[in-house]
């Protein structure tokens, strides 16, 4: 952000009579409201995605009613959170039980500073990155409390206090892979982690040594235990303790713990894809140069004449495939091939959103006809940032998934097992890894590849 | 019927794979909650309880009923091989068996199903003549006796229903001093106590 704040009053004089306090502001307040937008968007996406994981597990389809494929569930969801009564138990503690869920979702929300999307695109790439985002991981726990405490329930308090004690806990191993991410890279910085893993998917941390290997689990393990997801589900568990530190919430105020709790699954697979699978690192490409030069072969390749009308073509066929298929049958094959039709009917909304999906590319790509001088620029710009951003992006839902796909397979540990596997497993092997990996380097890295 | 069988069998077993062995599992289940086989007969347990306490005694073998004669099945204990005789996982273990049985048992009623009427026509009111009975069979949850007093009329004169989660509920509040609150869910859960059960 900063970089970017610096070409805007380089470049144009408007902002250049704003002065620099102004345009920061702006530039700050323009990156921040997209970023918090991101966050919510994520957040959604988790909601819907949870439910589909969560049918997909037990042999069934999650929601597919409210939009297609269930797509808008998240937005209903909102909406029925938003509307609800907001109930405040008569004998809580008011002002605690008000202020409760802020520091929850700031603890969420402030983790997306240092949250890296692309090569330039961060909000602050703080210098102290990592240890940033372990603040901000520590800075829900006075939340939880507070939760716990305000809500006058023996049972939330249960959980807010064993939500406190397990994310406390849980702090160090996490806090002891990173340091081995650090030793490795050499800075705390984000960026400059996600830079010393640059050159294909051998430069990755989790490859770089069995040390860091074991400390990828121990970070994801200690991860998940601090973000309160089965199997260290006990603060809010269903079934022990209704839902714990936030039964006696509803409508808006469980709507941010709920967010904030889905947030942080974002960030803890951003923070596991940065430090440990390469971040943005595009895995064949060698850096900023190889995606320019791509960007511009494929922009190319994509103003030829013949291709767009080709595309157009394509595309007007793939409407008129989607209209068939939405009028009910797919090229009327049900009068001519009735043995084929049992399969193509069923089959048949797919094909039509898959038709769909295809002609809206081909008309946009066609579309492309007026700016075909501009388009191998626009391709290359394209590429150096949107590309790494996908491959962040697509990492990242990799490991999420996994956060997902746990909550439906694993058993939930018992308080005193899950603060045992902290203490007594992942702590003493945190620091043997941390030790180990400082050896590995000694004696393996030479001095001049130092991050 | 068959074909539901076919997808059930593979299905069992791989559940069985995904959760009986699982680490986290046996540490929530292993060693908890031991009933010894005195305390199992002193509180009436009865069906998969009482033999996960290690006492060989099922209804279906030992005091046969219907068509039970004829049918082959084994009937699982409680070994000490999956977990202390009478904790929480031999129960749950216990039952899983029990399941692979109960597939294994419809199998063979299918294929010795004989031909003809499957609709028994009674009368809508029926008048048993006077006296009383009490029969059981073996539920899921164990022993399901009906103890009927009649007096030769259409409405029984006493019907008490006696059921195995009765007796599993009463073992419970001895069962819970000592537990942790996370365990009461893994105790109640492996005795199988059914609540609209208890007292039908």
């Amino acid at each position: 952000m900063e970089s970017l704040v610096n070409l805007l009053l380089r470049d144009s004089a408007l902002f250049q009579g704003l002065g620099y306090g102004l345009t920061a502001a702006l530039v700050m307040f323009v990156c921040g409201f997209i970023v918090v937008n991101f966050f919510g968007l994520m957040a959604g996406v988790y909601i819907f995605l949870e439910r589909k994981v969560a049918g997909w597990t037990n042999s069934r389809r999650g929601p597919n009613r409210v939009g297609p494929y269930g797509l808008i569930q998240f937005v209903a969801d909102g909406v029925k959170l938003l509307l609800k009564e907001d109930v405040i138990p008569d004998q809580a503690d008011r002002p605690f039980f008000r202020f409760a869920p802020y520091p929850v979702l700031l603890g969420t929300v402030l983790s997306f500073v240092v949250a890296p999307f692309g090569p330039k695109l961060i909000i602050g790439d703080l210098n102290l990155g990592l240890f940033y985002l372990l603040a901000t991981g520590s800075f829900t726990v006075i939340g939880l409390i507070m939760a716990g405490w305000a809500s006058h329930n023996k049972w939330s308090l249960l959980g807010g206090m064993r939500s406190a004690a397990q994310i406390v806990s849980y702090e160090i191993p996490n806090a002891l892979a990173f340091l081995l991410v650090v030793l490795t890279a050499g800075t705390m910085s984000v960026q400059g982690i996600i830079g010393a893993q640059a050159g294909g998917i051998g430069r990755w941390f989790v490859f770089s040594s069995p040390f860091a290997f074991a400390a990828f689990f121990i970070y994801f393990i200690s991860a998940v235990a601090e973000i309160n997801r089965i199997p260290f589900d006990i603060p809010e568990a269903e079934s022990e303790l209704v839902s714990g530190y936030n039964v006696e919430y509803s409508a808006m105020r469980f709507a941010m713990f709920f967010a904030a709790e889905f947030g942080n699954i974002y960030v803890v697979s951003a923070a596991a894809v940065t430090c440990f699978l390469g971040g943005w690192q595009v895995p064949l490409t060698g850096g900023p140069e190889d995606l320019a030069g791509l960007g511009r072969a494929v922009g190319q390749f994509l103003a030829w004449p013949v291709l767009q009308v080709a595309l157009l073509i394509g595309a007007l066929a793939c409407f008129f495939l989607t209209w068939r298929a939405g009028r009910g049958f797919a090229l009327d094959l049900k009068r001519k091939l009735p043995r084929f039709t049992d399969r193509l009917v069923r089959v048949n909304s797919e094909l039509g959103l898959l038709a769909l999906l295809f002609g809206g590319t081909g008309l946009i790509l066609a579309l492309h006809w007026p700016l075909r001088p501009y388009l191998a620029g626009i391709y290359a710009f394209l590429f150096v940032y949107l590309v790494p951003f996908l491959v962040f992006f697509i990492k990242a839902m990799a490991v999420s998934f996994v956060i997902l796909w746990w909550r439906w397979t694993l058993p939930r540990l018992r308080v005193d097992q899950l603060m045992g596997v902290a203490w007594k497993y992942l702590i003493p092997i945190g620091f043997f890894c941390l030790l180990g990996q400082a050896v590995w380097l000694i004696l393996f890295r030479s001095p001049g590849t130092a991050g | 019927m068959a074909r539901f069988l076919d997808y059930f069998e593979p299905r069992l077993r791989q559940f069985n794979r995904l959760i009986s062995r699982n680490k986290i599992f046996k540490e929530r289940l292993w060693g908890l909650a031991v009933i010894s086989p005195e305390l199992a007969v002193n509180y009436a347990l009865v069906g998969p309880n009482l033999r996960a306490s290690g006492i060989d005694w099922d209804l279906r073998r030992d005091e046969p009923y219907s068509v039970y004669p004829e049918l082959n099945f084994e009937v699982p204990v409680g070994r000490p091989e999956c977990g202390v005789v009478g904790d929480c996982y031999n129960r749950y273990w216990l039952r899983i068996r029990e399941m692979e049985q109960s597939a294994r048992l419809v199998r063979q009623c299918l294929e010795k199903m004989p031909e003809g009427p499957y609709w028994n026509k009674s009368k809508k009111k029926l008048k048993p003549p006077a006296g009383e009975v009490y029969v059981r069979t073996e539920a899921p949850r164990g022993e399901l006796g009906f103890y009927l007093i009649s007096r030769g009329e259409e409405r029984p004169y006493r019907l008490k229903i006696r059921t195995g989660s009765f007796s599993a509920m009463s073992i419970v509040g001895k069962m819970a001093s000592g537990l942790m609150v996370a365990d009461m869910v893994a105790l109640i859960s492996s005795l199988d106590v059914i609540a609209p059960e208890i007292d039908r």
